[in-house]
Order: structure tokens, then C-alpha cells, then sequence
């Protein structure tokens, strides 16, 4: 039988335990067969910079993965100026290099902005979108907010494409929340997890 | 209400807490409230750590704006100083107005794009600071620039190494207001071109001071 002494300190942490790591897990969403994604909680003064990582995000129509922004929780409209370079290679071995692509970079539009670049992320079951978004001081009640995504999808040409993007939200009030869509049809599966950085 | 059984093991770990298995770690947060010329971070100095304590470092740094114009954002690391030689490649997406309807959206504005390597701020054999992010509108006489600035964040890796060359990379996001109405990026990949541990790194504009911003360092545990 094993000694009190030997097992003193096996346990779990609890489920609100905050320590060991500086990278923050705030959130997990996880979609089924939704149209959109919204993380309108945890996004605040607590952390300065926030990281948000999607994860095998699949289409249920050939699209595009969007996001946009929102300073009242409720209406994801914000004016947004970005640019997107892109590119892709076919399993056939053909490249292509959309460095300045215009249909995917936007002036001041209000609308989703485009972050996930394919012709258009396939519906096959094995093909998904994958990566990254970080939000500099959505809290910032001075400045216009920084975002900077990169993500890679498997395209229906058939192929792979990467894409990179990066934006300014014209607002100086506090962006409390973000929203994903595909530019067609719903995210049939998916996660979003929502990291914050100590400051 | 919680019983004590149920809420026991939630809290949050002390700075100094060793061994509860995370990865990241917050080294150190400078935040400029008063204007500065630069923001330094040297190890140990402040409770800086800066060397081969961590496998790679992560430095974030949020709304930096600028008492300038239109100055460019520069990070120095060095050894004793701020001078190391640097060598890099940098790349910008631009978005900007222009007169011309070339964006079609049926949203206010126009929109042109640029792309590709900015060859204005590579780095060969550089001792001075690097640049890793252009044109960060701080002052105008024909636009407000009170809510222009740049953020962003670098990784640097084994700056205790003493074999090989240092690698860093920077993502910058700046608001060029006055520039045409301009956002634009920086991306920029290199190397620090020194075998020697390196202690520290510098953030300044290339003219003026840093009116205001924060800058966070973490450390990568190595296991």
C-alpha cells in the first residue's frame, strides 16, 4: 500500500487553475455545421495581446475563411483596411503567386475580411483550413487595433495555399470580439481557441 | 457556494513558481507612459532575463507611438552594446487609398496593394539598428495621428548559443495614416551574425522618441 507520503502531492489541478504558463487558454469554440463563430467573451483589458489559433476548419461549401470584429458584442461590422499576399501549388506540381492579391485585400470595408486564401478550401473530408491569428490591445481606447493572421488550406484545384494577412481595425473603441464565417455555406467542424498573453 | 474540496487547486502561480509545467513564461513587461528615446531590455538588469535560460524568446510590443512624423521602427540586439552585426530579408503588404476605383466593393474608399521585398530596409552586415517596421505616422499638420501606431512581436532563438549565428523573426503591423490613408506590415527574417551569447536588444524609432507603448518578454521553457 502506498505511503501518504508517497502520494502527498499527486492531484490534478483544478479546472480554474491559472499558473504555469503565460500563454493563456481562454476559450475553446467548437462549430457544428454553424455559419458563423463568435468569441464575444475573454477579450479585454486582462491581456494586451491575444493569439487565436483555428484548428482543421472545414467548409461545407467551397469558400474562403473571413473574420471580422466588434466593439459592442453584438454587431461585427468594423472598418477594417488589410492586405493579403498568397500563394498555392497544385498536386500537380503547378505553382501559383498571388503576391498582391486585390480581391482578397480590402480599404476601409465593413464587411468579413478574407484571412483563409484558397480558389476555394475543398469539401472533400480530408481538406480543412489551419492557423493563426494575433490581436494587438483590443482594449486600447487611443489607438486603431493591429491584426496579423497566416493560414494554409488544402484549395479544390486540387493543391494546398498559404496566405498571409495583416490589418488595421479603424476604431478606438475597445474590441471586446471576433467572428469567423467561410464566404459560403457553414463551418461544418472546427476549433477556435483563444489565448492571451500575460502582461 | 464552492466547498474548499471543490476550489483547493485553483490559483494562480507565483512568478517564481518552477515546475508546474508551463511553457511560456513572462519575463518582463516595460510600459512608456512618459516619452523615451528607447526601451531597453538587458539581462539582468531589472530582472531581465536574457540568455540561455530559454530555448527562444518571444518579445511583443503593442500601440508604440511615435513624437516623429513618419519614422521607421527599430530593434538593436547586441552583446555590451547595441551594434551587432545583422543580416535580413524584409517584406511588406501595403494597403492604401488611391483615386483610382480599382477595389470595386461598394465600400467607402479605394484601394491599392503592394507586396514584396522592401528593399529599403534589408540588412547586410548592419551595425545599426535593425528596421522592422516602416513609416509609423506619429505627427502630421494635415491628419490626426493620435490613434496611429505599430505593434507586433519578434522570436529570437538560443541567444546563450555560442556555436552558431543567432536567427529572429519580426511581424510588424503599422498604421501609416498620413501615407495615403496607409496600413502596412513588415515581415522580416534574419540572423544576428555573432557566435557569442548575446544579453540584450534596444526598441527605438529611427528619429524622436516613443511617446507611448508597451513591450513584454516571455521565455520558450527548454523542457
Amino acid at each position: 500500500m502506498a505511503s501518504y507520503k508517497s502520494i502527498s502531492k499527486n492531484f490534478t489541478f483544478g479546472t480554474d487553475f491559472a499558473g504555469g504558463d503565460d500563454f493563456n487558454l481562454i476559450s475553446t469554440s467548437t462549430a457544428s455545421a454553424d455559419s458563423v463563430v463568435n468569441i464575444t467573451s475573454g477579450i479585454d483589458s486582462t491581456y494586451n495581446v491575444y493569439k487565436l489559433i483555428y484548428n482543421n476548419i472545414h467548409p461545407a461549401a467551397g469558400s474562403t475563411l473571413t473574420c471580422q470584429f466588434t466593439t459592442d458584442g453584438t454587431n461585427f461590422n468594423k472598418e477594417i483596411k488589410s492586405c493579403q499576399c498568397n500563394g498555392s501549388n497544385t498536386e500537380g506540381g503547378t505553382a501559383s503567386n498571388n503576391n498582391a492579391d486585390l480581391s482578397e485585400s480590402r480599404y476601409r470595408h465593413t464587411t468579413y475580411v478574407p484571412i483563409g486564401y484558397a480558389d476555394t478550401i475543398e469539401t472533400n473530408a480530408e481538406s480543412c483550413a489551419n492557423g493563426f491569428l494575433w490581436l494587438f490591445g483590443p482594449s486600447n481606447t487611443t489607438f486603431t487595433k493591429h491584426f496579423y493572421c497566416r493560414t494554409v488550406a488544402k484549395d479544390d484545384a486540387p493543391g494546398g495555399a498559404q496566405s498571409f494577412t495583416a490589418g488595421l481595425i479603424e476604431t478606438t473603441s475597445a474590441v471586446t470580439g471576433i467572428s469567423f464565417k467561410m464566404s459560403t455555406g457553414n463551418i461544418d467542424t472546427g476549433s477556435f481557441k483563444l489565448y492571451g498573453l500575460s502582461k | 457556494m464552492a466547498n474548499y474540496k471543490d476550489i483547493k487547486y485553483n490559483f494562480t502561480a507565483s512568478s517564481n513558481a518552477t515546475g508546474v509545467g508551463g511553457a511560456w513564461t513572462l519575463i518582463k513587461t516595460q510600459t512608456v507612459s512618459t516619452a523615451v528615446a528607447a526601451v531597453d531590455f538587458i539581462h539582468g538588469t531589472s530582472s531581465v532575463v536574457f540568455d540561455s535560460t530559454y530555448e527562444m524568446y518571444l518579445i511583443t510590443y503593442v500601440m508604440l507611438h511615435p513624437s516623429a512624423t513618419n519614422p521607421s521602427l527599430h530593434w538593436a540586439p547586441g552583446d555590451g552594446d547595441f551594434t551587432d552585426d545583422k543580416h535580413s530579408v524584409n517584406y511588406i503588404l501595403r494597403s492604401n487609398n488611391t483615386e483610382s476605383d480599382v477595389d470595386g466593393g461598394g465600400e467607402p474608399g479605394n484601394i491599392a496593394i503592394v507586396v514584396g521585398y522592401n528593399d529599403s530596409a534589408h540588412s547586410n552586415s548592419k551595425t545599426a539598428a535593425e528596421i522592422i517596421g516602416w513609416r509609423v505616422h506619429g505627427t502630421s499638420s494635415s491628419v490626426s495621428t493620435a490613434d496611429k501606431s505599430a505593434s507586433g512581436h519578434i522570436y529570437i532563438s538560443d541567444v546563450g548559443e555560442t556555436d552558431t549565428w543567432k536567427c529572429f523573426l519580426s511581424d510588424c503591423i503599422t498604421d501609416g495614416g498620413g501615407y495615403n490613408d496607409e496600413m502596412e506590415s513588415s515581415h522580416t527574417g534574419g540572423f544576428i551574425r555573432q557566435t557569442g551569447a548575446i544579453d540584450r536588444f534596444r526598441f527605438e524609432f529611427a528619429s524622436g522618441n516613443i511617446d507611448a507603448g508597451s513591450f513584454s518578454l516571455y521565455g520558450l521553457a527548454k523542457s
